[in-house]
């Protein structure tokens, strides 16, 4: 089984065999995951190429920069969350305006962080953040080999500053090959009529084949996008979808303000496009619950369901009224789960009114989004 | 070392300092003249003193880190004097639509081959300068910094990397004037008295010298120490024109330009000096 974290750690690791002017900076957490197996390979002054820097993401990328003054090509590998939030300053500085030949991968971008972490340890506003750096390549692969091959190897001959940003980097890889060419949208479904285009980054692009298979069982015909290149984002490519005058919907594991959203956003306003847009983001609102692993997509992004009656309602308008059904439709099956989670984190009973197509108001008790018998 | 007067030396660029900040009447004259003599000392000990000959163009070389931004305009003047920044650069510091400034993001290492590192932020140099140290082990890294910068935390990062791969090309340079922005640094965190104790806790080989006294300071440069070595420069800020702080704040001693009057009194001041 291979992710993507594997693969990036596994090419970081043949580059320090093959060029003595490669280092990895590698924080403390990744070093045992990544690289402990790898480093058996390795000669003594490979290994010395390999530095654990310890708890100091700081230090970290103050001196990724400082071996890459030194002609070194350096790739450091730490959690996103604390690159983009706690190391910004240096990244601003050090990385981006001097244009340091560094690749930072940010581990755990998004939701979907290890079970043991919290909030502390997402990073859902990282894409921001780096977008407003200079000089800065974004990638956000999806769980597509194809992907982070071109990206690895674009990244190896490229000389500047780069954020490889890894959200589910433990889940194995999609049996999905298509060509991928670096700094273009991927064109992963096509269709000759489409009804909507899905634009999704990094995991969502997962979420974005469910929901366009969903799509496709009721007769809509979806294009999908995956945006694995986020700076500089094909702008072009961008537009030419706008021009097919389609709804266009936006997935990513990010808050809605500077990531995919915005950016396709501020083509939509430019290209003056009145088609329909439905970004699907991370919601701003208090993490307060424990969750565990895709539940936090599902409570604080939309799940497919949800938004599968959303999207279809963006292609054929229905009456308003429909709406209120849509948002509290659920995708949890196993009550028991939520007795558990209920007696956890005290969450209270929900209170939603609708309405049915016969206009008469109606009250139904919920708990997170399951209708309770009366 | 005989043929140098430095004594003239540093007179004529405290000179060129004044000379170049008239131009725009805005950057740091007083940490300029507190680390003068250290930037002055630190370039002829590695381009003229221990060097064969002048390469700042060479990919690697003897680095110069200036962590302590806010002396820049001193370096770029003590470059300028030896002939390593051209003078007509000077005339633009500050200046709209110049290459000198505060910060010289992106400019650096293209137009002015001789300034290795620019960052207006405390507390980056010394994690730079250990990461040029440590890729580059053939030559030494020198890092100036401040004795306010000492309360940026990621300083004290770089440091413990520094002490636990024993990089020893790297000798960290810390200006002590006792003085930041807002008041003298005892008053706000107290990282300038009993500096020598802590960075000998932390495992450096400490030196320490009077910041203003260029033989001194180059003696100690000189000196070779089993671990990373850290030299605490005493100085004073704003070195000869300290009157300067009684008709104004401690921030504006910092960095607010001067009067007409002030300029008349700097320049009468730098004649008097022996």
């Amino acid at each position: 089984m291979s992710n993507k974290l594997m693969k990036i750690s596994e090419y970081a690791v043949n580059l320090v065999k093959a060029d003595k002017n490669v280092y990895i900076l590698v924080v403390d957490g990744w070093e045992c995951y990544c690289f402990n197996e790898a480093k058996k390979m390795l000669n003594e002054e490979e290994k010395s190429r390999i530095i654990n820097t310890g708890i100091s993401e700081q230090n970290t990328v103050g001196v990724a920069s400082g071996l890459s003054k030194a002609g070194k090509k350096v790739y450091v590998f730490m959690f996103a969350a604390f690159l983009s939030a706690r190391a910004f300053d240096q990244v601003k500085l050090d990385i981006g305006y001097d244009n340091a030949n560094v690749i930072l991968v940010g581990i755990h971008g998004g939701f979907l962080g290890p079970r043991v972490a919290g909030y502390s340890h997402f990073a859902v506003e990282d894409l921001a953040m780096m977008n407003a750096v200079s000089n800065l390549t974004i990638f956000n692969p999806a769980n597509i080999e194809d992907e982070v091959d071109n990206i690895m190897e674009y990244v190896s001959q490229h000389n500047g500053p780069v954020y490889i940003r890894l959200d589910t980097p433990s889940q194995s890889f999609f049996p999905v090959h298509y060509p991928v060419t670096i700094g273009k949208l991927g064109k992963i479904l096509d269709t000759k009529h489409p009804d909507i285009a899905i634009v999704a980054t990094g995991n969502m692009v997962s979420c974005g084949m469910d929901l366009a298979n969903k799509l496709m069982d009721k007769g809509f015909h979806a294009l999908l996008y995956s945006a694995h290149t986020i700076k500089p984002f094909d702008k072009e490519g961008l537009v030419s979808i706008i021009k097919k005058n389609i709804p266009i919907i936006t997935m990513e594991e990010h808050v809605a303000y500077g990531g995919l959203a915005s950016i396709v956003a501020e083509q939509i306003a430019i290209n003056k496009s009145k088609a329909g847009f439905f970004p699907v983001c991370i919601k701003d609102k208090k993490y307060n619950l424990v969750l565990v692993d895709y539940d936090y997509t599902l409570n604080y992004l939309l799940d497919v369901e949800n938004l599968f009656d959303k999207v279809t309602l963006l292609i054929h308008p229905l009456p308003k009224i429909k709406n209120f059904l849509f948002s509290i439709k659920t995708y949890y099956k196993n009550k028991q789960n939520y007795c558990i989670k209920y007696s956890l984190c005290g969450i209270t009973l929900l209170k939603k009114k609708y309405y049915t197509i016969d206009q008469k108001p109606k009250e139904s008790i919920y708990l997170l989004g399951i209708k309770l018998p009366k | 070392m005989q043929s140098l007067n430095f004594k003239n030396d540093i007179k004529k660029i405290k000179k060129i300092i004044i000379d170049t900040i008239k131009i725009s009447n805005a950057g740091h004259i007083t940490s300029s003249f507190s680390s003068l003599e250290i930037l002055y000392a630190i370039y002829i000990y590695i381009f003229i003193l221990n060097n064969k000959g002048i390469d700042v163009s060479a990919k690697l070389r003897d680095r110069v880190i200036i962590s302590k931004e806010h002396c820049r305009l001193g370096q770029v003047c003590v470059l300028a004097y030896l002939g390593l920044l051209e003078k007509e650069q000077l005339k633009k510091y500050c200046v709209s639509g110049g290459n000198l400034g505060h910060d010289l993001y992106n400019i650096v290492n293209d137009k002015i081959p001789a300034i290795d590192y620019s960052s207006g932020s405390l507390g980056h140099g010394a994690n730079v300068g250990a990461g040029i140290a440590l890729g580059d082990s053939d030559h030494h890294v020198y890092v100036l910094m401040g004795d306010g910068e000492l309360q940026e935390g990621s300083v004290y990062e770089a440091m413990i990397f520094i002490i636990q791969h024993k990089i020893n090309n790297i000798t960290l340079v810390i200006d002590r004037n006792n003085m930041q922005i807002d008041n003298y640094v005892k008053n706000i965190i107290d990282t300038s008295s009993n500096l020598k104790e802590r960075m000998i806790a932390l495992g450096f080989d400490v030196l320490e010298c009077n910041g203003h006294d260029v033989e001194e300071l180059i003696t100690v440069l000189n000196c070779k120490t089993e671990l990373p070595k850290c030299i605490i420069a005493n100085t004073k800020k704003g070195n000869g024109i300290e009157f300067l702080l009684k008709s104004r704040s401690f921030a504006g001693f910092h960095h607010s330009g001067l009067s007409l009057e002030d300029y008349e009194r700097v320049y009468e001041a730098l004649e008097d000096e022996q």
